[in-house]
């Protein structure tokens, strides 16, 4: 939106003069204000105090008719949580009609802010509720990657009335960290959320601010160089900032993820995990052999750590860019074939590759999508699969298929349930070494990674 | 640089002669150009990050110094619609945006967008020869859109990049089944079917369907221009929308059949999911698409073709054209306007537009950057896997774009390159309205294909009938306000 300098001014100094209220809301929540100008800063109009909660949610699901409590089950961004309902159907919600900056897959500033400020709210919420944008009661809809598009109020107060619900979009507007998108202009609070916009606009305020404003939660430093074995052994040390580091492509799923090795000078072998998005962009990576170096940034996920915020532009390129530096290396991994009791002795390093010697045979497993979750009666929401196998020594061995991996069956369609594995022995496998909880597990990814064969009875 | 004497009069003299007294430029000298585009994060980081620097650098020598670039998304397509339609009444329009004509007509009716005339035909502000020179130098197709919206003389939307509609499908598949590849739409619903019924438990899953085409509207539109059953004649000035007619009815009619079948969908029938998801999860094997989407197919899980859409009349090949123009609004300051102009320029600049396009898959918008060695290297690459689709090695076995498709880009920019050189875009007329009659997969002609697709009624005529009769009036109303 175009700012007049003169008009902001005089309607700042109306609206300042006019409705002197503090953005200091009903529930305690205190506006940040990035303007870092002159320190005579002007009052702000809380507008998230004007849109009211105006439904009843109680006893109701979120997913069937458009408005219902729900609980946090995952931080993920800005303007991304995953909520479960009271039926503990999960509910990943996609924060409607804004877009804050990402702080996933890549790194962008007030990013990560905005995923801090989203998370500080509803960490102090008592209770929240999620509503469809149109405020009416009807089933919400989802965008391409079948996120929920969602209003998400919250309150802070035990036993809340519904005047005591404040709307998280309108919040995350208001203080200028996304501005408004796609929004109908029949939708109940357009102008409010315009007026928000507006505000923060004409203050300047986190992503409407000059380039010379600080976030505090975007590193803007040099990369450090450092190497694999290092990541691995002090991660925390670089967490939030940006590494470069030089290593060979040994596996990747989809265009999402991608495993990167290197060996040590005493010899042993360590990995690390990329995460890259979905737009497949950089191409060096997704070629097994590569050997590539890359900066990216240090994030933590579910308590692992991560590097994202790859890049990479064959036609506008920068000096952070994927580098290809040599091409058909050999996988410094490929040399770990070993029993599976070696895996879970911890013997190799995770996120490195290991083939299997032995075979296991599949006692149970949960997950696909074409299974009922038995938490809430539905199909689970993504085609992960987990499978518990028995090795010769009968001990049990996890083996764990993520969503987007591509395991074919017979008929070389995919497969979307655990039970067509159940009782099969499964053969020559080859995947990625991960660790949850201190148990170590084997990853795969694709149909190339096992043979699967029924159980021969023994007599 | 300031803004010519000559054009600055010229605006004004269109401000104080035009339909809106409030409507003008000069009334301030603000020196911030706002840029309103539409997309996600990967385009305004595109422009903010890079392209802008780019220019700064380009131009600092002339640039004032407090000038301020700033690059907003409002979302898609229809979401900027949305914001500007609403920051035209409330005066706070952009310097500039990503606008269809469909668009812009709405824009033009409120006297609301400057004649780009009035840069071009200045000689300080006109295209350079370094830059690739001026009308002449664009697709045809692509400047002549802009032209005469609403029936009102002068250019009002300028292209910036550009894409058509391609058919991405599963090679792989094709291969082991040995199908061959439909050219028209009767072999593209005999394809539809021997996928289908060669494992009907599968395909008859919800959500599984052996062909998938995304955009509604497009599907409506193409159809009716390539069999010549009309869409939209603007030169009847009573009811321009002439799409309510027996020929168009009858294919709708046509589609329910094989949507019911299980053979084929649209992105509207599916709640809005793009079919790039279902290709990917090998949950179709054909989707029709845009070009500008291309990546979003990306898989390391089977071999990807690309091939020219179907067509329904091969007496008459045409294929929609789409993308975004940019046009600039009267309510900014002389200063925002000329370097919002310059901005353009720089953008569509032979060599920028070619990196532009490259990086976002589309396709660029002048002939000089077709004709770049840079890009003939870039469509070329993969050009065999266009040309030949079906090749095999000696022993039968499929070639191989690479391990996971990342040729992809690049055969799709080749098929794009052709259909360019063949002259074989269209594009409707854009007038008061068209946005309206257009619409998306809920709302006008879009809306007729979803709905009658998804109505589980037994009076299917009696709802095509029903939809029809929605879209042209909420089409007329806009016409006619």
């Amino acid at each position: 939106m175009r700012i007049n300098r003169l008009a902001g001014i005089l309607s700042l100094a109306t609206m300042a003069a006019v409705l002197p209220v503090s953005c200091n809301g009903g529930n305690g929540n205190n506006s940040s204000n990035s303007n870092t100008g002159s320190g005579d800063e002007p009052e702000l109009i809380d507008y998230a105090a004007q849109a009211k909660l105006n439904l009843e949610y109680e006893e109701k699901n979120f997913l069937d008719v458009g408005v219902g409590e729900v609980t946090v089950q995952m931080y993920i961004d800005g303007d991304t949580t995953h909520f479960i309902e009271l039926d503990k159907r999960q509910v990943d919600a996609r924060y409607a009609n804004i877009n804050t900056p990402e702080s996933t897959a890549d790194i962008q500033k007030w990013g990560k802010s905005a995923s801090l400020f989203v998370q500080d709210k509803l960490e102090s919420a008592s209770t929240i509720v999620l509503t469809n944008p149109t405020m009416r009661e009807e089933a919400p809809e989802h965008d391409d990657n079948q996120r929920w598009l969602s209003l998400i109020w919250y309150a802070t107060v035990e036993s809340p009335t519904l005047d005591d619900f404040r709307c998280l979009n309108l919040e995350i507007v208001q203080e200028g960290y996304s501005a408004i998108t796609g929004m109908e202009s029949y939708y109940p609070f357009y102008d409010i959320f315009h007026d928000a916009q507006k505000q923060a606009q004409d203050n300047r305020l986190h992503i409407f601010a000059p380039d010379t404003v600080v976030d505090p939660n975007y590193y803007v430093g040099e990369a450090a160089e450092i190497s694999i074995e290092e990541f691995n052994k002090n991660a925390a040390k670089y967490a939030g900032k940006k590494v470069h580091m030089t290593g060979i492509v040994s596996t990747f799923m989809g265009v999402q993820s991608v495993w990167v090795e290197s060996v040590s000078d005493d010899g042993s072998i360590w990995g690390v995990y990329l995460f890259t998005g979905y737009s497949g962009n950089a191409k060096p990576l997704f070629k097994v052999g590569n050997m590539v170096e890359f900066t990216g940034a240090v994030t933590e996920f579910n308590g692992d750590y991560q590097i994202t915020d790859l890049q990479y532009n064959q036609y506008f390129p920068t000096e952070d860019d994927v580098v290809l530096i040599s091409e058909n290396n050999p996988v410094p991994s490929a040399s770990q074939v070993a029993p599976s009791s070696q895996v879970l002795a911890g013997d190799f390093n995770v996120n490195t590759t290991v083939t299997l010697s032995d075979d296991l045979v599949v006692t149970r497993g949960w997950g696909g999508t074409d299974e009922i979750d038995p938490d809430t009666g539905v199909n689970y929401a993504n085609n992960a699969i987990t499978l518990w196998c028995t090795n010769p020594e009968g001990e049990d061995v996890q083996v764990y298929m993520p969503n987007g991996a591509m395991l074919r069956g017979d008929d070389g369609m995919l497969i979307h349930s655990w039970t067509y594995f159940e009782g099969k022995t499964l053969s020559n496998l080859h995947g990625v070494i991960d660790s949850y909880n201190g148990r170590y597990s084997l990853q795969l990814l694709s149909t190339n990674d096992v043979t699967i064969s029924a159980t021969e009875t023994v007599a | 640089m300031r803004i010519t004497k000559r054009i600055a009069t010229a605006l004004l003299v269109v401000a104080s002669t035009g339909l809106s007294a409030c409507q003008g430029i000069g009334d301030d000298d603000g020196h911030n150009v706002v840029f309103w585009v539409s997309g996600g994060n990967a385009t305004t980081d595109l422009i903010n990050n890079t392209l802008v620097p780019m220019f700064r650098e380009e131009y600092a020598a002339e640039m004032p110094e407090d000038l301020e670039i700033t690059v907003l998304s409002q979302g898609d397509y229809n979401g900027l619609y949305d914001a500007v339609s609403k920051a035209i009444p409330a005066g706070t329009t952009p310097t500039m945006a990503v606008a269809y004509p469909d668009h812009a007509a709405s824009y033009v009716a409120s006297n609301a967008l400057v004649d780009i005339n009035t840069f071009i035909n200045d000689e300080e502000m006109t295209f350079t020869a370094e830059e690739g020179g001026g009308a002449e130098d664009f697709v045809k197709a692509f400047w002549d859109e802009g032209k005469n919206i609403s029936g009102q003389e002068g250019l009002y939307t300028v292209p910036l990049y550009k894409s058509t509609e391609v058919m991405y499908f599963n090679r792989s598949y094709f291969h082991e089944h040995n199908l061959k590849i439909p050219t028209t739409w009767d072999e593209l619903i005999e394809v539809a079917r021997t996928i289908h019924d060669s494992n009907p438990e599968y395909w008859d899953k919800p959500e599984h369907y052996p062909v998938i085409w995304d955009s509604d509207s497009n599907l409506f539109i193409t159809h009716a221009y390539q069999m010549g059953y009309g869409y939209t004649d603007p030169s009847q000035t009573g009811n321009p929308f002439i799409f309510n007619n027996e020929g168009n009815r009858n294919f709708v009619k046509e589609l329910k059949g094989y949507y019911d079948d299980h053979l084929f969908a649209t992105k509207g029938s599916l709640g809005g999911q793009y079919s790039s998801s279902f290709l990917t999860n090998e949950q179709c094997i054909i989707a029709i698409g845009s070009t500008g989407g291309s990546t979003y197919n990306i898989t390391p899980n089977f071999q990807l073709g690309i091939a020219p859409e179907p067509v329904f009349n091969t007496q008459n090949v045409a294929y929609i054209q789409q993308g975004p123009d940019v046009c600039f609004f009267r309510r900014s300051s002389e200063t925002e306007l000329e370097w919002g102009w310059r901005f353009y320029r720089f953008l569509t600049s032979t060599l920028t537009n070619y990196r532009i396009c490259s990086t976002l898959s589309y396709n660029p918008v002048r002939y000089s950057s077709y004709e770049l060695d840079q890009y003939q290297d870039y469509v070329s690459q993969y050009a065999a896997f266009v040309d030949e689709p079906m090749a095999t090695d000696n022993e039968g076995n499929l070639l191989h774009v690479d391990s996971n498709n990342m040729g992809l880009q690049s055969m799709v920019a080749y098929q794009t390159q052709k259909i360019v050189q063949a002259n074989q875009l269209f594009y409707s007329p854009a007038f008061l309205g068209s946005a309206e009659a257009r619409g998306d997969e809920t709302t006008g002609v879009g809306n007729v294909i979803a709905g009658t697709l998804t109505f589980t009624g037994s009076d299917i005529d009696g709802q095509i009938m029903n939809l029809m009769n929605v879209a042209v009036n909420n089409a007329l109303m806009a016409y006619t306000e």
